[in-house]
């Protein structure tokens, strides 16, 4: 355990020695690390695929991808939570080495172990995946790689804390995936009682 | 704490109301277009993500060096007052950004159902019906009408078959 640690915080170190360097990367990886701009842009992309659609039956397939990456959006949430609270309370990379990080965000003061922007950008980019395979959730996927990379970058996580984010988050989609065709005949019914409500 | 919510609130509603406009004039969907021409649906949706991110990136200042992260409670008890000192900075609590992240959705999508409804008044009915004089279910139907013209569609032909 100790050698993953230690590999662990090498790669981090190596990572965040970037920071600091280019102001354009810092602002970059500001930007894509912070608590807004990807969530925000994912989020977008949902409710693109409701109503961007050119045939019912392509509609209704965007439509179970944005129930199954909203539901595993709230499962790696759920799951998040309680590792926050139950979990190992692992030190924020500034907290455990303050004169050794570059810190080039804001400070959080929640455990490090996991991350949870990991988790929920993959759950996005994994729930729409296993529904619609395409360029949109190829781009979510890029898209989450990046602000995981970034979250590292303005020495805000370990990798291995983005690791088990990226665990938690793509476990979260495939049992999301899981419990929608269990429940089956409610997720039809509720696009279909959007589609009375003409918003579906 | 309310000044912050209030940007956010206009970032997401800008933004949502631009992908809106961007997925109807792609979906074809004319009664939810505020536009005759799809390529103006696409200038519009496009201007209003790049003004809604600028909006929220340079009034909001979401990154700050010392942050504070504000919970619903926090809304309630200091309103539009910030009791924190000045260097420190706001953000929004996980809950706090779905929760008004979804409200903003909403309004953008009444406003959406509003603005084409009273812009496309006009617009007739009869575009995509069958032979039967049946419209199409679902957002479908808003390919050749607009949303008002839907529910009332739908409301009288329940009447009818009482």
């Amino acid at each position: 355990m100790d050698a993953i640690i230690s590999a662990d915080e090498t790669l981090f170190f190596w990572i965040n020695g970037l920071a600091g360097k280019v102001p354009i990367l810092d602002w970059l990886m500001k930007l894509l690390g912070d608590d807004y701009f990807v969530f925000a842009i994912m989020a977008l992309i949902l409710l693109f695929l409701w109503f961007g659609f050119r045939r019912a039956v392509q509609g209704e397939t965007n439509q179970r991808a944005v129930l199954c990456a909203a539901g595993a959006v709230g499962l790696a949430a759920i799951v998040i939570h309680l590792l926050t609270v139950y979990g190992p309370d692992r030190l924020r990379p500034y907290d455990a080495y303050p004169d050794l990080v570059n810190l080039i965000a804001y400070a959080r003061t929640d455990p490090s172990f996991p991350s949870e922007s990991a988790a929920v950008s993959f759950a996005f980019a994994t729930g729409v995946w296993l529904m619609k395979r395409g360029r949109l959730a190829a781009a979510m996927f890029f898209v989450a790689v990046l602000l995981c990379l970034a979250r590292v970058f303005v020495g805000v996580h370990y990798p291995l804390d983005i690791v088990a984010g990226v665990a938690i988050g793509t476990l979260a989609s495939l049992a999301a995936f899981g419990i929608l065709r269990i429940i089956e005949p409610l997720p039809t019914r509720f696009i279909g009682v959007m589609r009375k409500l003409y918003i579906a | 704490m309310l000044t912050f919510v209030g940007v956010y609130f206009l970032f997401i509603y800008l933004a949502s109301l631009g992908v809106l406009q961007i997925a109807v004039s792609y979906s074809k969907l004319r009664g939810l277009s505020f536009f005759t021409r799809p390529i103006w649906g696409y200038i519009f949706g496009f201007l209003a993500i790049v003004g809604g991110f600028s909006w929220f990136y340079i009034v909001g200042s979401p990154h700050p060096e010392v942050a504070y992260t504000i919970s619903v409670g926090d809304l309630f008890r200091y309103g539009f007052s910030n009791p924190n000192p000045p260097s420190t900075g706001l953000i929004l609590g996980a809950g706090e950004s779905v929760f008004f992240f979804l409200l903003a959705v909403g309004f953008a999508l009444l406003t959406t159902i509003a603005i084409s409804s009273i812009v496309k008044f006009r617009i007739s009915t009869r575009a995509l019906e069958d032979k039967n004089g049946e419209a199409p279910e679902g957002l479908e139907a808003l390919k050749g009408m607009t949303f008002f013209q839907a529910i009332t569609r739908s409301l009288r032909n329940g009447q009818g078959k009482e």
